[in-house]
């Protein structure tokens, strides 16, 4: 089983657009695969068409009250599955801090679906957390969408830094530019900055686009909404590249 | 999905067509739809959305004694598309009674779309995690289409306020001639999360007219509409005799449940489908031969004595191909046995080649063998043996000939007898014995299993198989002991054979020299089984298993009472 997680210590960055797209794409490579919706404001579980709520919410969970397969829904596509989101995720922090070593408890969480599943996506709340070490711990590809502006080359080498000072193992981080608009000199000028000297940046971009916009009215991935698309064609490059950093092949 | 998930199947009418039931379903599942209550947030109730119709091709394979049949599973494939071209398809493999959800599913098989007769199993089951589940239970057999039913499949996806899918109920006709229009089948399926849904679902369904509860899965239904039923054949023999019926009735039933065996395997062995059907008619014969000399069998003597020579001679003929294939099946085990550092198996391919050709040649021998008049002949002795010489029908209670005492004296003392040979055969067997002595106790080891299986049916099961556990651990010695000093001697011969076809060929040189690797290993393996006969045996002339033997014995006297 790999574990990819998409995660930024920005919000409204792509970070959910891409989980959404990229579990759905490896599902129709044919792997078993598992999106849970980490982020308790729930997009990707209304994108999917399915209620927010997890019975016993995140302490349950990460007591093991609650099985993890227990509130696994499965989606409208052939083998993908989601593990809903839950209001209570906000204090997934202070579940985790009264479990047994919490930077495992993810690790040990995801351990149950080993054998049901062959990919999980995590997509994380925007937060440097307890939350973000166990999953940094869980996971084998961190994807960490960036726009591409000033600002993101400081929080990109601040989330290096974070993933080099957290604690073994560690994920290998592929980092892509999300929202871009290439008519805009700024965002040109950004992603060549970003790139220069920094090796672990994904050569696919997704384009800021109304296709992606309307994953919300649609509820549905932009690769089945608009399958042709830009940005359809940019999620299809991006998983090979994140599939290929792990060795998560078809 | 998988079948946890499904929470009723039910059949309509035979003649019924699908589309009216598909419409029936359809509609009641869109009234139900519209009675539901309104979300409170979208103010909006569930829907159904009818999928364009689909076209399959189910094929269910199993070897041809039903290994997969016994394992409880199910493998079909399913083709989609309307023509012969296929379209699409899938392997899937279930659990029994599972309509059509797969528990693990591969790529379409190597094999064409048109299945037609057996196949080796590598070619119907891609490499992937269902062979390697698969590959332990089917082991050498060829796998074989058993039936095929060609369907029009109607789903309907019954959805939630949010307009996602809960549960998805699947309308499938048999269509074309029988045995495929054997019915229509209606299953609701859950998506996973959303049981309560799928139960609610299955419960509108539930209530359309002419629709009822399915007893049978798809696969049994097929298999009962080709007049067949699932583990119609099985190596292990299951011949009705009872406490009290006439010896020479007894005996010709016998007989002829061995011959119906051996005739079920010929037409595999014809085609060399697969080594095991070798094996069965192989045990076929010499379960013959042991029953002809049941004393007091009670056959004319000339009958008895013509099927004897022509068991002989059948049982004869077919030791060659065996004994080959024997050397192939237990090669890669042999092999993986010497693996050392530097040492790289790829070196033995010509003596494998060598034995594959080898076989062909001896397959085709004896093939031919079994297609000629002395054949017909010996098989024809086997049948009047089976018959005495009346028809294949003859009622048993209507013959004129003498019948004998009750079964059960005969069987006792003949298991009684197999027994006492067994341990006087090996009770001098020493360490200086030749291994000629050891050969001869298997052989009335073999007597005795054969002895004990053919007169199953008058034997309480629980001391026929504790006494069979105890004696097939010295059949294992001694077979193991056998089979190795066998290859011992053949290895020398074949590598003696290779040289003289091809001694300038390095591959061949090399070869030979693994080979002398794989003698050797065999004269280890032969030591330990040596070394390890003495203890089996000990235990075997012990107590214990004369303890079965009284066991076994004890229901006829039981049976006779009542």
């Amino acid at each position: 089983m790999k574990v990819f997680a998409t995660y930024n210590i920005k919000g409204g960055v792509g970070k959910t657009s891409a989980a959404v797209n990229l579990a759905y794409l490896a599902a129709r490579d044919g792997q078993r695969t598992l999106l849970w919706d980490l982020d308790p404001q729930g997009a990707a579980t209304f994108l999917f068409r399915i209620k927010s709520g997890v019975s016993g919410g995140a302490k349950a969970l990460v007591r093991g009250r609650t099985g993890m397969d227990a509130p696994v829904k499965e989606t409208d596509y052939e083998n993908l599955d989601l593990l809903p989101a839950d209001f209570s995720y906000r204090n997934m922090d202070l579940a985790l801090d009264r479990a047994k070593s919490p930077t495992r408890r993810i690790t040990q969480l995801l351990a149950t679906l080993a054998s049901e599943y062959d990919i999980v996506f995590l997509d994380c709340p925007p937060s440097v957390s307890l939350v973000s070490e166990s999953v940094l711990r869980a996971t084998d590809a961190l994807l960490v969408p960036l726009i591409p502006t000033t600002l993101s080359i400081r929080t990109y080498d601040q989330l290096i830094e974070f993933v080099r000072k957290a604690k073994a193992p560690r994920p290998a981080v592929l980092a892509f530019f999300s929202m871009v608009d290439r008519r805009k000199r700024l965002h040109r000028e950004s992603m060549a900055a970003l790139r220069d000297g920094r090796p672990g940046i994904a050569v696919a971009a997704i384009p800021a686009s109304a296709v992606v916009e309307n994953m919300g009215p649609r509820r549905e991935p932009v690769v089945v909404s608009a399958p042709s698309s830009e940005a359809a064609n940019a999620y299809a490059a991006l998983w090979l590249e994140a599939r290929d950093l792990v060795g998560a092949g078809a | 999905m998988v079948a946890d998930r499904e929470f009723v199947a039910v059949d309509s009418a035979a003649d019924s067509a699908s589309a009216d039931v598909a419409a029936a379903v359809h509609s009641a599942l869109a009234r139900a739809g519209s009675r539901a209550p309104k979300h409170g947030r979208t103010g909006r109730a569930g829907s159904v959305v009818a999928e364009p119709p689909a076209y399959l091709r189910r094929t269910w394979f199993d070897t041809f004694d039903w290994r997969l049949h016994k394992a409880g599973l199910t493998l079909q494939r399913i083709d989609t598309g309307r023509s012969n071209a296929a379209a699409g398809g899938r392997l899937a493999l279930a659990a029994t009674g599972d309509l059509a959800i797969a528990d693990l599913v591969a790529p379409v098989p190597a094999v064409g779309a048109e299945v037609r007769g057996a196949y080796p199993f590598d070619a119907v089951v891609p490499p992937g995690p269902m062979r390697t589940r698969l590959e332990p239970i089917v082991e050498m057999r060829a796998v074989s289409p058993i039936v095929t039913v060609r369907t029009v499949v109607r789903t309907f996806r019954v959805r939630n306020d949010d307009d996602k899918t809960v549960a998805r109920v699947v309308v499938e006709q048999a269509v074309g001639e029988r045995p495929s229009g054997n019915g229509c089948r209606v299953s609701v399926v859950a998506c996973r999360g959303y049981e309560e849904e799928a139960g609610a679902t299955a419960r509108v369904v539930a209530k359309v007219p002419s629709l009822a509860s399915s007893e049978q899965s798809m696969f049994a239904q097929a298999v009962a509409a080709i007049g067949r039923s699932p583990g119609d054949y099985s190596s292990k023999l299951d011949i009705a005799l009872t406490v009290g019926m006439p010896t020479t009735y007894a005996m010709r039933r016998v007989m002829r449940a061995l011959l119906d065996a051996a005739e079920r395997n010929l037409p595999g062995v014809l085609a060399d489908t697969d080594s095991e059907f070798l094996h069965d008619l192989r045990v076929a014969i010499r379960r013959g031969r042991s029953t002809l000399k049941v004393p007091g069998a009670a056959l004319p003597a000339p009958q008895a004595d013509a099927a004897s020579a022509a068991l002989k001679w059948l049982g004869d003929l077919t030791t060659p191909t065996r004994d080959l294939d024997v050397y192939l099946l237990g090669l890669d085990d042999l092999a993986a046995e010497v693996a050392a550092p530097g040492w790289d198996s790829a070196q033995l391919r010509p003596f494998r080649d060598f034995l594959v050709a080898r076989r062909a040649k001896e397959q085709t021998a004896l093939a031919r063998s079994l297609r000629a008049a002395r054949a017909k002949r010996a098989l024809g002795a086997w049948a009047s043996a089976g018959t005495g010489g009346e028809s294949d029908d003859v009622d048993d209670a209507g013959s004129a000939e003498p019948a004998g005492p009750p079964i059960e004296l005969v069987a006792k003392a003949a298991v009684s007898r197999a027994f006492k040979r067994v341990i006087k055969a090996g009770i001098g067997i020493t360490a200086s014995s030749p291994p000629t002595q050891l050969h001869e106790l298997r052989k009335r080891c073999k007597e005795l299993r054969y002895t004990l299986e053919i007169f199953a049916a008058l034997h309480d099961p629980t001391g026929q198989r504790a006494l069979i556990d105890d004696l097939k651990k010295l059949q294992d010695c001694l077979g193991e002991f056998q089979d190795t000093d066998v290859q011992q001697h053949a290895i020398r011969q074949f590598a003696a054979q290779m040289l003289a076809d091809d001694a300038s060929s390095a591959t061949t040189v090399e070869a030979v020299m693994a080979m002398g690797r794989l003698a050797d290993r065999l004269g280890e393996r032969q030591l330990i089984a040596r070394n390890t006969f003495g203890a089996l045996f000990a235990r075997f002339a012990g107590p214990l298993p004369r303890a079965h033997l009284a066991a076994l014995c004890e229901r006829a006297p039981l049976q006779m009472l009542l």
